[in-house]
């Protein structure tokens, strides 16, 4: 008892979704300017703004899409944001503090 | 001013919910799968997977050259259009690193593997370039996929466990992804529906038994792997011959009618010898044990080994005509099942059949080919139901933590884990695996499970286990209605 096969003789070629290959910049916000270039040899993949020249590299697999390569760049710009955010956070809280203890005499 | 960053590793991006796709075909899963693994939600190695299924989907695309694996867009196309392709999409998860273990959990009516341990290696044939595995596995057979592993290199081991779904389980820890697929709880066999409804239950009947019980093919007891290729080479060289003539006149488009022509005369001789009218006229009981070994005798007439041998001495000796080559094929038939049962009927049983459908039949049978002897169970909504509950009860244990033991060997424990990354439902209506009258009911009752177990549509899930499910179907499917 091995194989199974399709038991139905027309074998239906089903249309791949194509994934977005250029997209909007982050840092100056205009449409369809950042374009990925993959390098599957070397698995590193590129985005490049036209506009503003901004990039981001990172290393890829053989499953990588530019789409992921961009949530990849979008995940890391959160990430950055979220970490000045809360160094800002702390200044604040450490100059309030300080302006406290002045007050306080 | 240029800002560059670079990013050496792959950060896991938390999902908030836990993916279940639903797809017709079995191996659509394959690009879910892939999908899990590019978005974080299934690491890119060391995945275990648990498979329920009547199916073991464990082939390989024999052309295909290993290298495809690493073309996802070009191994889906390939899938597709293949007509074996609904089975061949999990060892290429395997070759590409990202699966080590497979736990398939089986129906007690499929019996395409022993239950127990399995370990073997899918790697690139160094000579062709072509993906094969290492195990000399009777289900392997029929492809001719076993290489030997010092001939292939980029070699990636698989851990398979076979078993029913467990009853009782010691405890878990770590299963990423989880295969749901509809046949597990009934299951259809497409080929021997269409064969009875062209030849008939009994001779349906014969042709799955003839394809399904030769000693080669048998999972439990196996044959040395030699005896198993030489075996499987006589079986397919007698039944091309014996259902031949079907494509030949096929190819020339000549309808004839069935036993009137030479070559349907000589095939009636092939199927039963001197009395081949009872058996061409379906008498129950026309064959019956011979007198030895390996012999098929005939009600009242003689056994074909003797039948042969008469032919060749009228022939002179050389074996040259057609009826006698034939009896002696029939004879290697026979030789391929037991000889101390009632299977060792079942080549001239199988040429009976095959002497008297006509050349449509014998098109039918040839398209089926050993498709006809794959699991059938046609399950009520009661076993269904029970079905599930089971399965509710084994995810249960594993989200609830523990290690399953997957047979009695110590050595085969495996470690498995709460949630899963991942679960694909393939729901197999298009391909006729699932009898269609019961698609919607199996699907609503498989994802009401996933919803107590998970969380989402309203049900709480098993507490502190996840942030529910989230089901999503794949293009042009919706949810199964009926």
């Amino acid at each position: 008892m091995g194989r199974r096969k399709k038991s139905t003789k027309k074998i239906v070629v089903k249309k791949n979704t194509t994934l977005d290959k250029v997209f909007k910049c982050p840092f100056c916000n205009h449409d369809k300017v950042v374009e990925c270039t993959m390098n599957k040899k070397e698995k590193t993949a590129r985005l490049l703004c036209r506009m503003c020249d901004v990039n981001y590299e990172m290393t890829i697999n053989y499953l990588t899409e530019p789409i992921d390569v961009y949530t990849d760049w979008i995940d890391e710009c959160e990430a950055v944001n979220a970490v000045d955010a809360a160094a800002e956070e702390h200044k604040d809280d450490e100059q309030f503090i300080d302006d406290q203890e002045i007050a306080e005499g | 001013m240029e800002r560059t960053r670079v990013a050496g590793r792959k950060r896991a991006r938390p999902t908030p919910s836990l993916r279940c796709y639903i797809v017709d075909d079995h191996c659509d899963a394959l690009s879910k799968i892939h999908r899990a693994i590019r978005n974080g939600a299934l690491p890119f190695t060391g995945l275990s997977a648990v498979h329920f299924d009547a199916h073991p989907d464990l082939m390989v695309t024999p052309d295909m050259p290993a290298e495809t694996c690493f073309r996802p867009h070009e191994l889906y196309d390939t899938l597709a259009q293949t007509e074996g392709g609904i089975a061949e999409w999990i060892l290429p998860l395997v070759y590409q690193g990202h699966l080590s273990t497979l736990w398939w959990v089986r129906p007690r009516w499929a019996r395409q593997f022993t239950d127990g341990d399995h370990r073997f290696c899918v790697g690139q044939v160094k000579a062709t370039g072509k993906l094969r595995v290492s195990s000399t596995a009777p289900y392997f057979v029929d492809d001719r996929l076993y290489c030997r592993e010092e001939d292939m290199h980029e070699c990636k081991p698989l851990h398979l466990c076979v078993s029913l779904v467990p009853d009782n389980l010691p405890s878990p820890a770590e299963c990423l992804t989880g295969a749901e697929l509809q046949d597990y709880f009934t299951t259809e066999n497409p080929f021997i529906l269409e064969l009875e409804d062209h030849l008939g239950k009994r001779d349906a009947a014969v042709v799955r038994d003839f394809y399904g019980r030769p000693r080669f093919r048998g999972a439990a007891t196996p044959l040395p792997h030699e005896t198993q290729l030489e075996h499987e080479h006589i079986f397919k060289t007698e039944v091309d011959r014996l259902l031949g003539a079907a494509g030949e006149e096929s190819a020339n488009g000549a309808e004839q009618p069935a036993a009137d022509t030479k070559g349907e005369a000589e095939r009636a001789i092939v199927a039963g010898g001197t009395a081949s009218k009872d058996l061409a006229e379906g008498s129950p009981g026309a064959a019956r044990s011979g007198r030895f070994p390996g012999e098929v005798v005939v009600d009242g007439s003689t056994p074909v080994s003797e039948e042969a041998d008469t032919r060749e001495e009228a022939d002179g000796g050389g074996g040259g005509s057609g009826a006698s080559q034939e009896v002696h094929g029939l004879r290697r038939l026979t030789e391929l099942f037991d000889p101390d049962g009632e299977d060792r009927l079942l080549a001239g049983k199988f040429a009976s059949v095959v002497g008297r459908i006509g050349r449509e039949g014998r098109q039918k049978v040839a398209w089926a080919d050993h498709c006809a002897c794959l699991p059938r169970h046609l399950a009520t909504r009661e076993e269904v139901k029970g079905a599930v509950r089971s399965v509710e009860a084994f995810l249960r244990s594993l989200l609830e933590g523990g290690t399953a033991t997957t047979s009695s060997s110590s050595s085969s424990s495996a470690n498995w884990s709460g949630r899963p990354g991942v679960i694909t439902v393939a729901r197999s209506e298009e391909d006729g695996y699932v009898p269609a009258s019961m698609v919607a009911f199996v699907e609503q009752e498989v994802l009401a499970m996933l919803f107590r177990l998970y969380g989402g549509d309203g049900a709480e899930g098993v507490a502190g286990r996840g942030g529910g499910l989230e089901v999503c179907y794949e293009d042009g499917l919706e949810p199964a209605k009926g």
